[in-house]
């Protein structure tokens, strides 16, 4: 986890509601490639929902139901939408979607953005001088200048630099927001790791964005411990699920508990 | 399931300074055939705090029942002791006076 934690504190744990009708008038749907926010006036039909009680800036105390409705994540909350943090959420599914991925390049190359993308992804490809978009076959795809005489479709430059693309397009967007990345180092060469996490808390600090992610790869967590520098270290904490009986507690590393495990070898998955 | 990580596996656990310590322990545990006592390498002495805080992580901390710490008193004993209490007050543990 990168980032500031908003302010909000989590009284219970979510709890699981089969059979469930929407009842608040307000929300937002992220995750949802044809509209990232957006608000709903009636009650919904959906099979099951999440029902959380925080507070909220330690003044009130506010319920949010969580659904999964067309392969969007719904939150539902009293709280006008325009108060929540933008939030995307880069599951194994999503993540790669060329057409979003084309459409997010797209709109911040059209405020003048692109150069501070690439600088960001030259950590990873250091010969990567620029991004445009072409259509193939009716797609709009992102095709990459490495130096070639021609351009390519960035998904030929290998998974890495589509994987980071995807993310840091997903955290420039999400300024002042949060992005949850679902099994962070899938697909992703080992020894680029820790580039990768470089290149994302510097994009995360830059754009005050806090990194939600997961990992069940050790790879992937000693990479954390070579690719964050000094100063972003302070922001980092690592939470271990830990399952006894039915009950799952967490355990909480700030960076010197976590760097001492990884460093002496210590199962913390 | 990888069986090369450090992980808690006894219910006693000795903390020892370096590797020296480390295997000064393990032959003398040997010798003296005891066989349920871990021993665990901390590092340094400016390791111990966060040594500690991974071991009350551990998800077999609750069948933790004893544990010894033996670091190098160096120049100063009560600076050592007051250290090793301070890293057991950081984790909320309890602290033997001495």
């Amino acid at each position: 986890m990168l980032g500031e934690i908003p302010e909000k504190r989590i009284l219970q744990l979510p709890e699981y509601i089969p059979n469930y009708n929407l009842p608040i008038s307000s929300g937002f749907v992220i995750n949802n490639p044809k509209s990232d926010k957006e608000t709903t006036s009636e009650k919904l039909p959906v099979s099951a929902a999440l029902r959380m009680q925080y507070l909220h800036n330690n003044t009130s105390n506010i319920e949010a139901h969580i659904t999964i409705s067309n392969g969007a994540l719904q939150i539902i909350s009293p709280i006008q939408s325009q108060q929540m943090p933008p939030v995307i959420i880069l599951t194994l599914r999503t993540r790669e979607n060329a057409i979003d991925l084309a459409r997010r390049f797209g709109d911040i190359d059209n405020i003048g953005g692109q150069e501070r993308i690439i600088d960001f992804l030259r950590i990873l490809e250091p010969d990567l001088k620029g991004l445009s978009i072409a259509v193939l076959g009716n797609m709009p795809i992102i095709h990459a200048n490495v130096g070639l005489s021609r351009k390519i479709p960035i998904a030929y430059t290998g998974d890495g630099l589509t994987r980071l693309l995807s993310m840091i397009l997903s955290i420039v967007a999400c300024k002042d927001g949060i992005v949850l990345i679902d099994e962070i180092e899938s697909g992703i060469y080992y020894s680029k790791l820790p580039l990768i996490w470089k290149a994302i808390s510097k994009a995360a600090k830059e754009f005050n964005c806090q990194i939600i992610s997961t990992t069940h790869s050790y790879e992937c967590m000693q990479a954390i411990t070579e690719g964050l520098e000094d100063d972003e270290k302070d922001d980092f904490l690592y939470v271990r699920l830990d399952k006894k009986d039915e009950a799952i507690s967490a355990k909480n590393y700030p960076y010197p508990l976590f760097e001492s495990a990884i460093l002496n070898n210590w199962e913390i998955r | 399931m990888d069986s090369n990580k450090q992980k808690l596996e006894k219910e006693r656990v000795i903390l020892v300074e370096g590797k020296d310590a480390e295997r000064f322990f393990i032959c003398s545990l040997n010798k003296y055939q005891i066989d349920d006592v871990q021993i665990i390498d901390f590092g340094g002495v400016n390791q111990l705090q966060n040594a500690i805080g991974v071991l009350v992580n551990d998800s077999r901390y609750d069948q933790l029942k004893t544990v010894v710490i033996a670091r190098d008193a160096e120049k100063d004993y009560n600076s050592a002791i007051q250290s090793i209490q301070s890293s057991l007050e950081k984790h909320h543990l309890p602290v033997p006076s001495f």
